[in-house]
């Protein structure tokens, strides 16, 4: 551990070209506002990015006093959320035309990106709680970046509150473990913590953490405000909030959890485990009883953040690869599946399940996307979505114990959620003539088809918009890493072993 | 250590008794003879005049943001010129880029019109 030298400068150089392109597109004229510049400067920093990133793969190191700590854990995160932004800004070209905050839109995102990556480097708990902040910050604004949105007021202002709120419980409980140890540094915390021993306030310091992360995962006793926020806000950044930035979450409460919890392991194994049970059959249950897609995919989203907390309540380096598996499966399947909904919403005029009736004859290649990522949030074998809820429940099977109701409570729920994933899939696919929810009658039947004749010119224009795009890359990262599933299973291994502190 | 959490705990209890029973007693206690006049908002004496809920132009709330980016610099900056010998270069220059960042963002505040009282 040693002062920066300027060859360790390197090692920054994609949060460099982040914060410089941010900075750049902010200052963009007002004066076009169909102008794709922003969208081009955007796209181009986090592509350099990416690259940059990329031929840093393998190198190991601890710079600045071991604030910061390059290892596969850091870059794969890296990595994954760069991609996770590059999907959202290309997805998002044809929307930020459309509202009038197109440019500060895109630099909200590219700054929110530098604190997301800066999150799996960060090894000590004041850079940790900086970058998240950085994500935090940057998106609170976003649910009113479209202000003919009525609905995204609520949206951000909720978001806002409960997002301050969140962080306030965090500083509190991250100040004890301070208070505790003595230092901030991730990798002195843990021997200290193990030579203390059991101690009254590590109690205290986690139940702020676990609350605080609580909020930001949108974990159940602390979810009330994550399907008014979905719902309420513009879908591309639905996709972001709920497939990136809620991402940042677990992997800040992997890092501080897993360093803090070293005393008290199988109490908080057992706090974690019942809280992932209650989200997972909460948010699954609900998730059945919607008419309205986007808020269905936001229960979802919910019950998914207790998938990945089994993972996380196990606490083995094989549970942790799952857990780290789904984080990125999920962002992958729901940046596609908010974008896939967009389109069907721009080409048939909303969210609600009736508006999906049919979509087989309408828009062939978006309901094939739709059934893709459907079966893959379901856990269908050859999709990513099964591979991270299958590594998750082979380390419950190798512990055994309480640890089998865990994953006998994923598996389950899985199964649960085919119920309402299928529904949409039956509705796209076999319902041509609009006869779900009652609405069974001849006259029904008519109005349905026309509303489908006369949406059908307009899809001719739409068909190469940017939502569809986003659609395609999704599905076809899903599958790809589906099929050949060795190689990702092998590097969350490798990081989970980075994190892991015993 | 643990003697140490039960004179929290007792502390909490005994704050929480203490607020209680005042509540409970002035309940018990005290006489109930609503009139009008007594059940009106109190403010300051007066009757209370037009709507209560004002509404305040935004524009106030972005001159204080802004002059709250203001206020945080100076309170980094003070403590760094105060130990600025013995900081030496490092500190100069992490702190000129904390002054950039700064300026940018305002500077970002002016081009868009939020310095313009309309």
């Amino acid at each position: 551990m040693e002062t920066l030298t300027l060859q360790d400068l390197q090692f920054f150089l994609p949060e460099v070209i982040l914060i410089t392109f941010a900075f750049v597109v902010l200052f963009i004229s007002n004066k076009n506002k169909s102008s794709l510049l922003p969208f081009h400067l955007a796209m181009g920093a986090l592509l350099g990015a990416l690259i940059f990133t990329i031929t840093q793969l393998g190198s190991e190191a601890i710079l600045n006093f071991g604030t910061v700590e390059i290892n596969t854990f850091s870059l794969l995160l890296k990595i994954v959320f760069i991609i996770f932004s590059i999907i959202t800004v290309w997805g998002s070209k044809d929307f930020a035309i459309s509202i009038s905050f197109g440019k500060e839109y895109y630099g909200l995102i590219l700054f929110a990106t530098v604190g997301l990556t800066m999150l799996g480097s960060a090894g000590d708990l004041i850079t940790l709680f900086i970058a998240f902040e950085l994500t935090s910050i940057s998106t609170y604004a976003l649910p009113l970046i479209d202000r003919s949105n009525e609905r995204g007021r609520e949206a951000a202002l909720k978001y806002f509150l409960n997002g301050a709120f969140a962080t306030g419980l965090v500083l509190f409980g991250l100040s004890l473990v301070y208070g505790l140890t003595g230092t901030v540094l991730l990798k002195e915390i843990v021997p200290i913590i193990a030579e203390i021993g059991y101690e009254p306030m590590i109690v205290v310091a986690l139940a702020f953490l676990v609350a605080g992360f609580g909020y930001k995962m949108a974990i159940v006793p602390f979810h009330l405000w994550a399907p008014d926020v979905y719902e309420g806000s513009p879908t591309p950044v639905t996709s972001f909030l709920a497939g990136v930035t809620k991402k940042g979450a677990f992997v800040v409460s992997l890092k501080i959890l897993l360093a803090t919890l070293i005393v008290i392991k199988i109490q908080v194994s057992i706090l974690l485990g019942t809280l992932a049970i209650l989200t997972m059959t909460v948010g699954n249950v609900v998730a059945l009883m919607q008419k309205n897609t986007k808020r269905m995919l936001a229960y979802s989203s919910i019950a998914h953040a207790g998938n990945i907390l089994v993972g996380l309540a196990i606490i083995t380096e094989l549970s942790v690869a799952g857990s780290i598996l789904h984080i990125i499966a999920h962002g992958l399947m729901t940046i596609g599946i908010f974008f896939g909904i967009l389109y069907v919403s721009k080409i048939r005029g909303g969210y609600d399940l009736g508006d999906f009736i049919g979509l087989r004859w309408v828009a062939p290649w978006t309901a094939f996307g739709l059934l893709i990522i459907l079966l893959s949030l379901a856990g269908v074998p050859p999709f990513i979505g099964f591979w991270g809820k299958m590594v998750i429940v082979v380390s419950a099977f190798e512990l055994g114990n309480w640890y089998m109701f865990l994953a006998l409570a994923l598996v389950l729920n899985s199964a649960l959620s085919l119920v309402y994933y299928a529904r949409v899939i039956r509705v796209m696919y076999m319902d041509n003539k609009g006869v779900e929810f009652n609405m069974a009658t001849k006259q029904n039947t008519v109005i349905e088809t026309r509303e489908i004749t006369a949406a059908t010119k307009e899809i001719g224009k739409l068909r190469t918009s940017s939502y569809n795009i986003a659609l395609y890359v999704c599905v076809l990262l899903i599958t790809v890493t589906g099929l050949f599933p060795e190689q990702l299973v092998a590097i969350s291994r490798e990081a989970a072993r980075f994190i892991i502190p015993w | 250590m643990e003697t140490q959490y039960i004179t929290i705990g007792i502390l909490f209890l005994g704050a929480m008794a203490f607020a209680l029973a005042a509540m409970i007693l002035s309940r018990i206690l005290q006489p109930h003879r609503p009139y009008p006049e007594k059940l009106e908002t109190y403010e300051c004496g007066m009757e209370t005049q037009g709507p209560t809920w004002v509404q305040f132009r935004v524009s106030y709330f972005l001159y204080a943001l802004i002059f709250l980016i203001f206020d945080v610099e100076a309170i980094f900056l003070i403590p760094w010129v105060v130990k600025f010998k013995e900081l030496g270069l490092p500190a100069l220059i992490a702190m000129f880029m904390f002054l950039i960042i700064l300026i940018i963002g305002f500077i970002y505040d002016w081009k868009e019109g939020a310095l313009d009282w309309e």
